[in-house]
C-alpha cells in the first residue's frame, strides 16, 4: 500500500486508510436508489499530541467522517486504526471499552446535552462507565474537571438549561476529558459560539492538550480557527482530501486550486495586503452523483481534459506536503 | 449532588408554584376533578341512598329536598345513582390510561429501538388503529362478556396503539440527538441509555396523552353502556343511566341531564389538566422564565 498521507514518523495514535462512507437513500417509491457518496476514501494519520485539522465546505463530508471514525455509523469500507488496534470491525459491545481513548466534542451546545440530568450525572456517567475513579471519588473527579474546563463545582448540581452556550460548551469538553482519553474529535467543536467564546474555548483545548497529550481531529469550515489550532491540516471536497500539509506550508503555499481559493476567502487582519480572490463558480456538485475524475474540475479555474476522466492520485510534493492535483508534481 | 456548599437547585415546590401559576388551566382541572374525585371516594357517606333502591310512588319525580336530582322511572334517587356512577367512570378512565401508558411505553420502547420488531409491531398497531375505538370495543365486549373488567381491557385494546407510536415517535427522535450518541461515546450501553436517557424525556409528552387517553376512555365507557355493550346495566354508571333514561327525556330531563352534565364536566376537567400540562411542560416554552 502506498503511503499517501504525510505526517511525521512514528506510532500514529489514530489512523485512517481508504475509509469509505456511503448512505443510501431511495428517492421516491419508483426511484432507483441512490448513494450519498459522503466519504470516498479518505487517508488519515494522527500521532499524539498533534492537531489535525480537517476543513471544508458544508457538506463535503467532514462530519460524516468524524461520526465513522468515532464509530457512531458503521463505515462502508476502510480500516480504522486506533493505537494500532483494527476497530472498525468491532461489535458494539467490544468497541465499548476502547472508546475510553476516543472522545467527541459535539458542535451544538444544546442538544449535546441532556436536558433532563444534572452536570454531575453527565460527568458521572463516562467516569461510572469506564471505571476511571472509584465511585467513592467520582465526586471530587467531577469537582476536578470542572475546575480544569473552567467552572465552579457548584456547576454540578445544575441543569444545563441553567449554562451560556460557552459554559455548555467547557461542560462538553468535560464530559470528553472525564475517561482520560488520546484522542478527541472536536465535530465543530466552536462553530456555535461567538468570536471571544470561540477564543476561550479554542485556548481551552490547546492548554488541554499541553496538559495531558490529547490528539485531536479538529473538524471545522472556518479556516482562521484551523490555522490557530492545528498541526497539520487536511483539505476535504466532495468526500475526498484534495490536499494536506503542515499548517505553515499549508497556509504560505496552498497547491490545490480548492485550497487556494479558500483561502483567498479567508479575511486578512492587514489592509492594502488582501490576496487576489479566486472567487469558484457554480456550487458544490451532488454527492449523489460526484463528477468523474477530479470532483473538483467543474468549478476549477485550471481544469484541462484529464481532470474530467482521471481521478489524481495523492502526490508527495515534499515531506509533509501532499496533494491530489493533475497540475502539481513534485518539486 | 452532594455537595452542601452549593446553592441550592430551584427546588420541585417551587418550580411547581410557577407552573400552577403561569398555565391556571392546570389547577382550574384538578380542582374539578378533585370534586368528582372526593365524591366518588365518599360515595357512601356523601348524604347518599343505596343506588339500586326502588321507590316506586315517587318515580320520575323532579329535584326535591330529599332527591336533590330527582329519581327516575323506577323512583331511585338519582343524586346517589350519580354519584356512585362517577366511581365507575373514574376507574374505567384512570385504568385505561394507566394500562395503556404502560403498555404503549413498552411497545414503543422496543418498537423504537429494533428496526425488526418495529416492523413487525408498528403493522399490528396499524391494523388495530384501522378499526374505530368503539367498534373494536364492541367486538371485544362481545367476545368477553359484560364487566367492568373487560371494558378496560377493550379499551385499554383500544388505546394502546396511539401511546405507542407516540413514544416510538420520541424514541425515534431522541435517536437522532448528539447527547444520545455522546452518551454512546461515553461507553454507555444500550440499555442503560434507554433507561437514562430516552425515558425521562418521554415522561412529558406521555403524562400529557395519558390524560387524553383518560378522558376518551371515560367517553367511551359511557358509550359503551349506553348502548348497552359495557358495564352490566345493574351497574349504576353514568352511560346505563342516560341509556335508562333517554325513553323519558321528554318528561324526565333530569334522568338524563346530571349524568350527562357530570361526564362533561369530568372530561372537561381532565382535558384542562391535558392541555395546561402540554404548555407547561413543552420544551419550546421551558425555558422562558
Amino acid at each position: 500500500m502506498t503511503t499517501r498521507d504525510t505526517g511525521s514518523a512514528g506510532p500514529e495514535v489514530l489512523s485512517v486508510q481508504d475509509l469509505v462512507k456511503h448512505y443510501p437513500v431511495r428517492r421516491g417509491l419508483f426511484a432507483a436508489p441512490g448513494t450519498v457518496h459522503a466519504v470516498d476514501g479518505i487517508d488519515l494519520r494522527l500521532m499524539p499530541g498533534e492537531t489535525l485539522g480537517l476543513v471544508g465546505e458544508s457538506g463535503c463530508g467532514k462530519s460524516s467522517a468524524g461520526k465513522t471514525i468515532l464509530g457512531l455509523t458503521p463505515p462502508t469500507s476502510g480500516v480504522i486504526r486506533l493505537n494500532g488496534r483494527r476497530i472498525d470491525t468491532l461489535s458494539r459491545g467490544s468497541m465499548r471499552p476502547l472508546r475510553k481513548d476516543l472522545q467527541v466534542v459535539f458542535q451544538d451546545p444544546f442538544s449535546s446535552l441532556n436536558p433532563r440530568m444534572t452536570v454531575g450525572d453527565i460527568l458521572a456517567e463516562p467516569l461510572r462507565n469506564f471505571d476511571v475513579v472509584p465511585a467513592s471519588g467520582r465526586d471530587g473527579r467531577i469537582a476536578e474537571l470542572l475546575d480544569r474546563v473552567g467552572l465552579p463545582a457548584a456547576a454540578a448540581g445544575r441543569y444545563p438549561y441553567e449554562f451560556s452556550g460557552g459554559q455548555r460548551q467547557r461542560i462538553g469538553i468535560a464530559r470528553a476529558l472525564a475517561p482520560e482519553p488520546k484522542v478527541i474529535v472536536c465535530d465543530e467543536s466552536v462553530s456555535a459560539l461567538d468570536v471571544s467564546v470561540q477564543a476561550q474555548v479554542i485556548n481551552l483545548l490547546m492548554d488541554l492538550q499541553r496538559d495531558f497529550g490529547i490528539s485531536y481531529l479538529f473538524i471545522a469550515h472556518d479556516l482562521a480557527v484551523v490555522e490557530h489550532i492545528s498541526h497539520r491540516v487536511a483539505v476535504m471536497y466532495l468526500g475526498r482530501i484534495v490536499e494536506i500539509a503542515d499548517k505553515a506550508a499549508l497556509y504560505a503555499r496552498p497547491q490545490h486550486p480548492y485550497t487556494e481559493a479558500l483561502l483567498s476567502a479567508v479575511p486578512r487582519p492587514e489592509p492594502g495586503r488582501a490576496r487576489t480572490r479566486i472567487p469558484l463558480k457554480g456550487d458544490v456538485p451532488s454527492p449523489l452523483n460526484p463528477p468523474s475524475g477530479c470532483r473538483f474540475h467543474t468549478r476549477c479555474p485550471l481544469a484541462i481534459d484529464r481532470c474530467r476522466t482521471e481521478v489524481p492520485a495523492m502526490t508527495k510534493l515534499r515531506p509533509g506536503h501532499s496533494v491530489a492535483c493533475h497540475l502539481r508534481t513534485p518539486d | 449532588m452532594t455537595d452542601t456548599a452549593n446553592p441550592p437547585v430551584p427546588a420541585t415546590p417551587g418550580r411547581l408554584r410557577v407552573m400552577l401559576r403561569r398555565h391556571p388551566t392546570i389547577l382550574w382541572g384538578s380542582g374539578i376533578l378533585g370534586l368528582v374525585l372526593l365524591l366518588a371516594v365518599l360515595a357512601p357517606v356523601a348524604f347518599t341512598a343505596d343506588p339500586r333502591q326502588v321507590f316506586p310512588l315517587d318515580r320520575l319525580k323532579p329535584p326535591t329536598g330529599a332527591h336533590w336530582f330527582g329519581t327516575d322511572m323506577l323512583g331511585r334517587d338519582i343524586y346517589s345513582r350519580t354519584v356512585y356512577g362517577a366511581r365507575i367512570s373514574l376507574i374505567v378512565g384512570f385504568s385505561v390510561a394507566a394500562c395503556s401508558v404502560a403498555a404503549g411505553l413498552a411497545i414503543g420502547l422496543v418498537a423504537g429501538s429494533n428496526r425488526w420488531a418495529d416492523a413487525v409491531l408498528m403493522r399490528i398497531l396499524d391494523g388495530v388503529m384501522s378499526i374505530p375505538a368503539v367498534l373494536l370495543a364492541i367486538a371485544l365486549m362481545a367476545v368477553s362478556g359484560a364487566g367492568i373488567g373487560n371494558v378496560i381491557l377493550a379499551l385499554t385494546v383500544a388505546e394502546t396503539p396511539g401511546v405507542a407510536r407516540l413514544v416510538r415517535g420520541v424514541v425515534l427522535s431522541l435517536r437522532e440527538q448528539p447527547f444520545i450518541e455522546a452518551a454512546v461515546a461515553s461507553g454507555s450501553r444500550y440499555g442503560s441509555i434507554l433507561l437514562r436517557h430516552m425515558l425521562p424525556n418521554t415522561v412529558a409528552p406521555l403524562l400529557v396523552q395519558g390524560t387524553y387517553v383518560c378522558a376518551a376512555a371515560m367517553l367511551l365507557e359511557a358509550v359503551l353502556s349506553f348502548i348497552g355493550a359495557g358495564t352490566p346495566p345493574d351497574v349504576p354508571s353514568w352511560g346505563n343511566m342516560m341509556a335508562e333514561g333517554r325513553a323519558y327525556f321528554a318528561i324526565a330531563p333530569q334522568i338524563i341531564l346530571f349524568p350527562g352534565l357530570l361526564l362533561s364536566l369530568t372530561v372537561l376537567a381532565v382535558n384542562l389538566i391535558g392541555d395546561g400540562l402540554r404548555d407547561a411542560l413543552d420544551p419550546r416554552l421551558a425555558r422562558q422564565h
